[in-house]
């Protein structure tokens, strides 16, 4: 693979195995204690949304497990798709009381450069990162049949699809950079609709194709396999430590997008699509849901953090509710987490004047 | 509500969760049919005929018939609810884009009944509201329209916000300006005995109103804000005699309030069915459900269906306890429309800045709603019917994405379903009804249609045109899937504002097209201020809160309010201001609020709560 696709990840995945299987001692934490204070965890989102119920997962278990077991309490404020209270949060005083639950609409509007974006996600200090497969699906009378991947590929290839998606810069354009790499090119893509709209429209038949996070996927639509409506062919992948795509741990069966593609043209994805598509890989997948604090935060507070979630993470009870939503996913955490985000959102200026031409040329829309 | 149900038992947790959910729609009826102020944007057609009955001084009556009305409603929704879940996936999955499309316009036609009594003035109204629905991100796209550059709208003007201008402010102060007490009478009159029997007299509608929420409820497309309009103007449609409408007619209290309550019965079928959630309040209940450990979805028929019947009982009882609760205090509590109003109304204008505060954090809510207030206040005064621009703010939203998505969809073979040609008839009824109805009589020479003093309206009217033009020139910029609607919409508002510049150039004697209040004999007026003097007490409040934060902001106001129009003694002045800043701070600890800060607060730390 091309390694200019891949550049250099750290071995965060690898730590994360061993960080969440021991409960580390407080060993950083000497100095800091938050006892009687209140900590606020921001979410730029609406009640209810993945941010949130991310967030208030961790909410008491973070007053239980940090240093002096503050009150934890969940803010949330939303607007512009999440730029809004990313913008506020970039305000913040980084004294460890104010933290926020970072999404891939968050990353994505500041990694293409939108203008209203006044936060600076490299600035941020991650106290954990949580990924979330992608699992990609569609109807089977576009003559789909989830046996052979190839001959899916070819047959949805010929057929007329129509997709979804939020509008022509949201997290929906790994799915169209994907099909046009296969060269599924009769695409009719419909904006305006939030992922459940999407879901929904799938379920009645106006859309035939459609992306779905893994934990919504099998919370949603799975159960529809069953009767013959939904058929999965393929997965985002899952970016590992070393930079490659592997497999989705929780679909281990399934291919991935990237396999689809060699299997189909005898060799590697490569070129500008294909890198804004590992880009929309990262940000979608590997740095899916995070917990960041704000720029400035000093070691000895963000490593507290960090080791207060590795607690939480090990704790059973919050394994036992959050498996439905983090799933079984490897956690990242502090500068490991870091260096995923910046991989993710650091997408490569040829890349990035590439896709502005590509969103201009097919949907006539300016990024 | 998220916050406390973490760590409970699941089914108590259930119980608590959709309890809540349940009977806000039935105590929201307080602050409509007392004190005109939306209670949830659910409870707005309540208002119409609610606050009427409360100023004849008939506020038990309308409580009781409403919460009555509330009570049959939900139980009904819970009722429609055990059965639905069998079958309504079919009919669910029936309603496509097209199928949301035509009842988006049915809903629309439905404006044709709430126009007052110039037609054409009513459309326009409307017109604004769609125009005002184009203002920030279009649902497509996601450019920013008519942003003026604020980041504030980057998102739509919130609904919450638009409700309250439209009927909260305008009210307030016109009751400060003509009565004592809200009650004209300062009595309580009949009883909430009343109310009940009112119920069972219209029985019929109450029944129909139910059936059309819990429907509209289970459906895509409409969302939660217009199903009380949709019974509203269902009631008005299907009633001979319609010249009580808005004046005080109890069954304009009934039929919105039995369909709000039937619709979160009907909201919860997809919700539990699909996993996938109704309405915005349905989202919330998700989170929560997957918060305790719960997965909606069909799995939960077969697998948990003790949970369903849980959530279904719990929607019922809490539908009857949280009615009969409020019927009992419907008595009391109406006794606050005996007081002097010049006393409770700083106090509400403290409610409904808070109330706007939370609609996204941000200064711009409070500077949006004192703007909406103040074009509501007018409206008011030159006869512009307020319901009219809320349903076509509210409806703007969803015709613009459901008209896209229909034709990118379907071209035009949406026309070959059966329900939307079912539907199509439907909105040729909705107009034929409307087109029939005309309002009576020749207008008086001296009063509300006089054709002397036309000043005041013909600015107002040449604002509303100055919008409209602005709305059509910002429109034209953007390329067309995000300029269309701006086009559209605008266009749409000349095709009416034109005529009725026309009439208003040419009528030489009073004519229904000339309104203003302010011509009118103002009967046993309290005050003879302008609606200009209360609205720069409302700025002055706003520009304290500006410099030293809201809660300082407000109870400075509090405090002068009652003191100079109230002339209540300095230290009633001060408990008032002390009281409300203590419920604020309350809040602000139980919920995780913040309020609006100062340029104060940005160089001083100052004691909790005033931050």
């Amino acid at each position: 693979m091309n390694s200019k696709l891949f550049p250099r990840a750290a071995t965060s995945l690898a730590a994360a195995f061993a960080a969440v299987a021991i409960a580390v001692p407080g060993a950083f934490a000497a100095g800091v204690d938050f006892a009687g204070e209140k900590v606020t965890i921001i979410v730029p989102f609406k009640e209810g949304g993945g941010a949130d119920v991310y967030a208030r997962l961790f909410q008491p278990y973070l007053s239980k497990y940090l240093p002096g077991k503050p009150t934890v309490i969940v803010r949330n404020q939303p607007g512009g798709g999440s730029v809004k209270g990313a913008n506020k949060f970039q305000e913040s005083k980084p004294d460890g009381l104010t933290a926020m639950a970072c999404s891939t609409s968050t990353l994505v509007p500041f990694a293409l450069g939108n203008d209203k974006v006044k936060y600076d996600v490299l600035s941020w200090r991650p106290v954990i990162l949580s990924p979330r497969g992608a699992i990609f699906y569609v109807n089977p009378k576009t003559g789909a049949r989830g046996k052979d991947i190839v001959a899916d590929i070819k047959a949805l290839q010929k057929a007329k699809l129509t997709y979804g998606a939020k509008n022509p810069t949201s997290s929906e354009l790994r799915g169209l950079l994907g099909f046009q790499m296969l060269g599924m090119n009769n695409v009719n893509t419909v904006f305006g609709l939030s992922s459940g709209e999407q879901r929904k429209a799938f379920l009645r038949g106006e859309i035939n194709i459609n992306y779905d996070t893994a934990g919504s996927y099998s919370r949603k639509v799975a159960k529809f396999e069953k009767e013959g409506k939904v058929v999965p062919v393929f997965t985002m992948g899952y970016g590992a430590a070393d930079g490659s795509i592997k497999r989705d741990p929780a679909y281990p069966e399934m291919a991935t997008m990237t396999e689809a593609y060699e299997k189909v043209y005898g060799k590697a994805p490569s070129g500008p699509s294909a890198d804004a598509y590992v880009a929309f890989l990262h940000m979608g997948v590997t740095a899916s849901k995070s917990l960041v604090l704000p720029k400035g935060t000093p070691d000895e507070i963000v490593d507290a953090w960090v080791d207060a979630t590795k607690k939480v993470v090990a704790d059973p009870q919050f394994r036992k509710t959050a498996k439905k939503v983090i799933g079984a996913y490897e956690q990242s955490y502090g500068a490991d987490a870091a260096k995923v985000l910046k991989m993710a959102t650091g997408i490569e200026p040829e890349t990035k004047a590439w896709l502005k031409g590509w969103i201009k040329e097919r949907f006539n829309h300016d990024m | 509500m998220l916050p406390f149900i973490f760590g409970m038992e699941p089914s108590y947790a259930l119980a608590v969760m959709i309890g809540l959910q349940s009977v806000t729609t039935t105590s929201d009826t307080f602050p409509s049919v007392l004190m005109g102020i939306p209670g949830t944007s659910g409870s707005q057609a309540t208002v119409v005929d609610g606050f009427p009955l409360s100023k004849k001084g008939e506020a038990a009556r309308a409580l009781g018939a409403a919460f009555s009305a509330s009570l049959f409603g939900g139980v009904f929704g819970a009722a429609v609810l055990s059965v639905a879940i069998f079958g309504a996936i079919p009919i669910i999955l029936a309603m496509g884009f097209g199928e949301q499309m035509m009842l988006i316009i049915l809903a629309l036609t439905m404006v044709g009944m709430l126009t007052g009594t110039h037609a054409v003035k009513g459309l326009a109204a409307c017109g604004i509201g769609l125009m005002l629905g184009a203002l920030g991100s279009a649902p497509v796209t996601g450019i920013e329209r008519l942003s003026f550059g604020t980041e504030y709208l980057i998102d739509r003007v919130p609904l919450v916000i638009v409700g309250l201008g439209m009927f909260a402010v305008p009210e307030i102060v016109d009751l400060l300006r003509r009565q004592l007490t809200i009650s004209e009478t300062g009595a309580l009159g009949t009883g909430w005995l009343r109310g009940l029997r009112d119920t069972f007299t219209h029985w019929f509608i109450v029944l129909r109103c139910a059936a059309i929420g819990c429907l509209c409820g289970a459906l895509p497309g409409l969302g939660n804000t217009v199903i009380d309009w949709i019974a509203y103007g269902h009631v008005v449609q299907t009633s001979r005699n319609r010249e009580s409408f808005g004046t005080g007619d109890i069954r304009g209290v009934l039929a919105p309030e039995a369909a709000n309550n039937a619709k979160e019965g009907g909201a919860l079928i997809p919700t539990i069915l699909f996993g996938i959630p109704g309405s915005g309040s349905m989202a919330l209940l998700l989170g929560g459900f997957i918060l305790i450990g719960i997965e909606p979805g069909l799995g939960m028929i077969t697998e948990e269906l003790d949970l369903v019947y849980l959530i279904i009982w719990s929607v019922a009882l809490a539908n009857i306890i949280g009615a009969g609760t409020c019927l009992f205090l419907a008595a009391p509590i109406a006794k606050l429309t005996t007081i002097r109003y010049a006393l409770i109304a700083p106090f509400m204008f403290g409610i409904i800045f808070f109330a706007a505060f939370q609609a996204t954090r941000d200064w711009g809510d409070l500077i949006t709603l004192f703007i909406v207030g103040a074009l509501g206040v007018y409206m008011k005064r030159f006869g512009w019917p307020r319901p009219a621009l809320l349903i076509g703010f509210v409806l703007s939203g969803k015709v613009e994405a459901s008209i896209y998505h229909t034709f990118q969809v379907y071209k035009l073979t949406f026309l070959e379903r059966p329900i939307v040609l079912v539907l199509a008839v439907l909105i040729v009824f909705s107009i034929f009804a409307a087109a029939r109805y005309k309002s009576g009589g020749e207008p008086a020479e001296k009063g509300v249609h006089a054709a002397t003093g036309l000043a005041p309206q013909t600015v107002f009217y040449f604002v509303v045109l100055v919008f409209t033009l602005v709305v059509l020139g910002d429109g034209l910029r953007w390329q067309i899937l995000t300029g269309l609607y701006p086009i559209t919409s605008s266009l749409l508002t000349l095709a009416f504002l034109v005529p009725l510049g026309i009439q208003m150039a040419r009528a030489k004697h009073a004519n229904n097209v000339f309104f203003d209040t302010e011509r009118a004999a103002f009967g046993a007026a309290v005050d003879r201020r302008s609606n200009e003097h209360y609205l720069l007490w409302l700025a002055g409040m706003l520009a304290v809160s500006a410099v030293a934060g809201f809660v300082i902001g407000i109870s400075a106001f509090i405090y002068a309010f009652m003191r100079v129009k109230a002339r209540v003694p300095h230290w009633a002045c001060a408990l008032g201001a002390a009281v409300f800043v203590l419920l604020l701070g309350v809040l602000s600890h139980l919920l995780a609020l913040e309020y609006p800060q100062g340029l104060l607060q940005d160089y001083v730390e100052l004691p909790w709560p005033l931050q």
